[in-house]
């Protein structure tokens, strides 16, 4: 088969071979493609400089015809000629899926859902495909955002199904969304909520059996905090001084005139006893 | 039940597969399913504190564990991870009570079958070291520390380090691996001076970072589940005693460390 | 004065099952369990708990174990009381408990009373609902993925609903918050709704409020308790506090004894070589103590102290609502997996109307949440 230029009269061409018996079965897209047939032509064709299609300069036409060996041709294709117009077909397309801009949705209202690890490792690639979305928990998927989205898909197909099973009047397939994401948003609430009390209870629970841990997630909180109050503490104490050398100062200057020696060793008395007194109760 | 759960393919590549928890498959299952533990469990009895709770254990192991690190992990190892972490103790709860009913559940064997069974030598030998010098004192211990206590938990013959026995009760899903999950203490009426000391004890061996040898030789489930369908709520002292004549000493034999 | 008896003892023992009859002498009280007239109702008719149990399982829940429990009691009533005819028993469960808790050689009644207590405090909250919608049936393993239930009929009417919506900020929350603290309790154990006062039992004992009203309550809270614990905090809590006290208390007497000890010698050195001055050793003394009483203020306090502080306060709470938790209750007819749907139905078993009549006056709080 000699290359195919024209792809738009694919379709034209197979029903021409499987008259003649070129073809002896009809390919699988032949149907789909005869039902809707492209309606754009998709190959790029190249800018063409051939001599006898170049359009004569309106301009030439005017002051009067030179003979024709007289004339300019293009030979060359120009920067603006060789750019493809057709912009439209040479993009990518954006892919939109109703999921993602659930997903959107959902991580922007809780986005400490981000601080959850997730595994990527998956068995097959579409382990997610293969379940049941007509409860929210899986076994073999934690619960977390793409669990809300891919419940309220299930919920709203199941209401559009029972709407039209219903055949009442057409309702708003948007507000049927916002009800159905509410819907698994809440579910998800209150799974949430369900497991952390079960963890608070248990730890409850435990130590009132005797169990003991070594450190807490609090201790550990304070712990660190205390490693920065130390530190700020040292920092404080420092500036503070500073503060109070140079407003005492500022007072020494005032009353004192330029005397300033004899302002910052009295500041200097006044902090030390300061520092003496220990904190009282 | 220590083992990991990747499937071993042929030749040294080990899959490991993303999967979830589920029931392990002990001796004689589908007898025991058909027929029950003659003298201990009717086959209703024994689907409710096998089949059923292990179930319920290890599917809500996985509903807390998928995902996390502790995925592919046995219930062992899960609980030896969650033990210290105050924020995973629901997850250790399942993990624990799965090994230890999967640990309780192995020794079991009909009663006729059972009778031709003996505590080793080395076994008993080991016990009068602890001042339990024939097997009737070590039955009556054990039963009466599983029946005297209020509340679920279970009761076990542990090995400590130096390889002596102690016989020990748990409360809940306390643990024989770990002593500050041993929950050997019930603080819920009156705390006397002995717990309260005691409890100071674990609190400086845990901030030490102690490490515990400690392993089960027995065990012995104080659980409603183990029960309550042959013996109702109240039967807890002849469920007791009918699971002394079914103990499988073979198998007890055997967890004994032995040079 | 009270003989202790060998606390092991306590059970049940092991070869005799014990009967209905209890050999207790003429002397002391007998406990019986109490006579609830719906449930005695349902064990002639031989029907169903309807909406909760089957009529097996409330024999099992209630009569049976209910037995149970009154005979321990009073066996180890007679076990630990059994030198000391004159000692008076109190004679309700609360006062039994309230003065054994702190007695370790009684160990066996309290145990006994308290379970007894919230068995009885937990059936007396629930009737029978003539509600089909809920069915007492065996629930499979896929429940533990249903997502919990948000549709309920049974609330609370008038003073009570305004005061559960005004501490927990609706009845749905209420519910979440009650039934997911009763489903997070792995072994034994019963949550409670109670009505929380503003001051402390010590701060009563001390000679009451300023303004010489008593306790006041203004919210309500819920509270889990485990095994054999008491729901009252003013009876329970600051047991470790107590034993810490009693503890240092020991110790600085100790120290004193030592300090003492050590002086004489000190004194004796000093009656012996009567050169040295006496102030020295005064002022060795007296370092010790500045060093033990300065407090680092920039130093964070430990959670254990903070819980203390906070946590285990001796408030007094009145109890209002019991639902116990323990597999036991739901075993029966459930089955293993089947806790959510026995706590639903409980939600729809609760006598509100015994419940209001529980609760205390409420003082309505004019600062709002400040008691938060």
């Amino acid at each position: 088969m000699k290359p195919q230029i024209k792809a738009l009269t694919v379709l034209e061409r197979t029903s021409h071979y499987l008259k003649a018996g070129v073809l002896k079965e009809k390919p699988a897209w032949y149907d789909v493609v005869g039902a809707h047939p492209p309606s754009i032509d998709l190959s790029k064709k190249p800018k063409k400089i051939e001599l006898n299609q170049q359009e004569i300069d309106p301009g030439l036409t005017i002051l009067g015809d030179k003979q024709e060996n007289q004339r300019l041709y293009k030979t060359r294709v120009s920067d603006s000629e060789r750019k493809q117009r057709n912009n439209s077909i040479a993009r990518i397309p954006k892919l939109k899926f109703l999921e993602d801009e659930l997903r959107d949705v959902f991580y922007h209202q809780h986005p400490w859902e981000f601080a959850r690890p997730k595994i990527l490792v998956e068995n097959e690639g579409d382990d997610i495909s293969k379940l049941d979305w007509s409860h929210m928990l899986q076994f073999t998927k934690p619960l977390d955002g793409e669990s809300v989205v891919q419940r309220t898909l299930w919920l709203l197909n199941q209401e559009i199904k029972e709407h039209e099973e219903s055949e009442t009047e057409t309702v708003d397939k948007k507000s049927l969304l916002f009800e159905a994401y509410d819907k698994a948003r809440f579910e998800f609430y209150r799974l949430r909520m369900e497991e952390e009390m079960s963890s608070l209870v248990s730890r409850e629970e435990s130590s009132m059996y005797g169990a003991v841990y070594p450190s807490t997630m609090m201790d550990w909180g304070v712990k660190h905090e205390q490693e920065y109050v130390d530190v700020w503490a040292k920092v404080a104490a420092n500036r503070t001084q500073i503060l109070e050398a140079s407003r005492s100062r500022n007072v020494a200057t005032s009353s004192y005139g330029t005397d300033a020696t004899s302002g910052e060793s009295g500041e200097s008395v006044w902090e030390t006893n300061e520092d003496s007194v220990p904190p009282k109760q | 039940m220590f083992k990991r759960s990747g499937s071993r393919l042929a030749g040294r590549i080990i899959q490991s597969k993303r999967s979830f928890h589920d029931v392990p498959v002990i001796n004689n299952q589908n007898q025991y399913l058909a027929n029950g533990i003659e003298g201990l469990y009717s086959p209703k009895g024994f689907k409710t504190a096998w089949i059923d709770y292990q179930k319920y254990l290890t599917l809500n192991l996985s509903l807390h564990t998928v995902g996390t690190e502790n995925e592919l992990k046995p219930p062992f190892e899960i609980l030896l991870h969650t033990a210290k972490q105050t924020t995973e103790q629901h997850t250790f709860h399942f993990a624990s009570q799965a090994h230890n009913n999967h640990f309780f559940m192995q020794q079991f064997i009909d009663k006729s079958e059972a009778a031709k069974t003996r505590p080793s030598k080395f076994l008993l030998q080991r016990l009068e070291y602890q001042d339990i010098p024939d097997i009737e004192t070590f039955r009556e211990r054990m039963l009466l520390l599983a029946d005297s206590s209020f509340g679920q938990g279970w009761v076990f013959l542990v090995e400590l380090p130096d390889k002596s026995l102690k016989i020990v009760r748990h409360n809940n899903d306390g643990t024989p691996y770990y002593f500050g999950k041993n929950q050997s203490l019930d603080l819920n009426g009156g705390v006397d001076e002995g717990s309260f000391e005691y409890l100071n004890g674990l609190k400086d061996r845990a901030k030490n970072n102690e490490r515990d040898w400690t392993l089960p030789i027995l065990a012995i489930n104080c659980w409603d589940h183990a029960y309550i369908e042959d013996y109702g709520t109240t039967g807890k002292a002849e469920y007791l005693s009918n699971l002394w004549d079914c103990i499988n000493w073979n198998v007890i034999n055997k967890r004994i460390f032995q040079l | 004065m009270l003989r202790i008896s060998n606390s092991r003892k306590v059970g049940v023992s092991l070869n005799s099952k014990v009967g209905g009859l209890s050999k207790l002498s003429q002397r002391y009280l007998t406990y019986r369990l109490s006579r609830l007239p719906a449930l005695e109702a349902i064990q002639s008719k031989k029907s169903d708990f309807k909406g909760l149990f089957s009529n097996k399982a409330i024999n099992e829940v209630w009569f049976n174990r209910g037995e149970q429990l009154v005979d321990g009691l009073n066996q180890s009533i007679e076990q630990t009381f059994v030198t000391d005819g004159e000692h008076s028993l109190p004679n309700n469960l609360p006062d039994l408990i309230s003065s054994t808790i702190h007695k370790p050689e009684f160990y066996g009644v309290y145990c006994y009373s308290t379970l007894l207590y919230n068995l009885q405090f937990f059936m007396e909250n629930i009737r029978p609902s003539e509600n089909s919608a809920h069915k007492i049936t065996k629930a499979d393993s896929n429940s533990l993925l249903a997502s919990p239930l948000t549709e309920f009929n049974n609330e609370p009417r008038d003073e009570l609903k305004k005061w559960i919506n005004d501490s927990f900020g609706s009845l749905r929350e209420f519910r979440t918050l009650l039934l997911n603290s009763a489903k997070g309790i792995k072994g034994d154990g019963v949550t409670w709704l109670v009505a929380e006062s503003n001051i402390s039992q010590t701060a009563i004992n001390n000679g009451g409020t300023k303004s010489g009203r008593g306790p006041q309550f203004v919210n309500l809270r819920v509270v889990n308790t485990y095994n054999t614990g008491y729901v009252d905090d003013s009876v329970r809590s600051g047991q470790v506090n107590r034993l810490k006290q009693q503890k240092k208390v020991r110790e600085a007497s100790l120290k004193a004894k030592q300090l003492e000890i050590q002086e004489k010698e000190q004194q004796q050195q000093q009656q012996q070589q009567q050169q040295e001055s006496p102030s020295k050793s005064e002022q060795s003394i007296v370092k010790q103590e500045t060093v033990e009483e300065s407090i680092d203020e920039l130093t964070l306090g430990t959670i254990e102290e903070a819980e203390l502080n906070v946590l285990f306060n001796d408030k007094k709470l009145v109890p209002l609502l019991a639902i116990d938790a323990s597999p036991r209750t739901y075993l029966l007819d459930y089955g293993v997996f089947g806790k959510q749907n026995y706590l639903d139905n409980v939600w729809e078993c609760i006598d509100w109307d015994v419940v209001a009549q529980r609760a205390p006056q409420r003082t309505q709080s004019i600062i709002g949440d400040l008691y938060l």
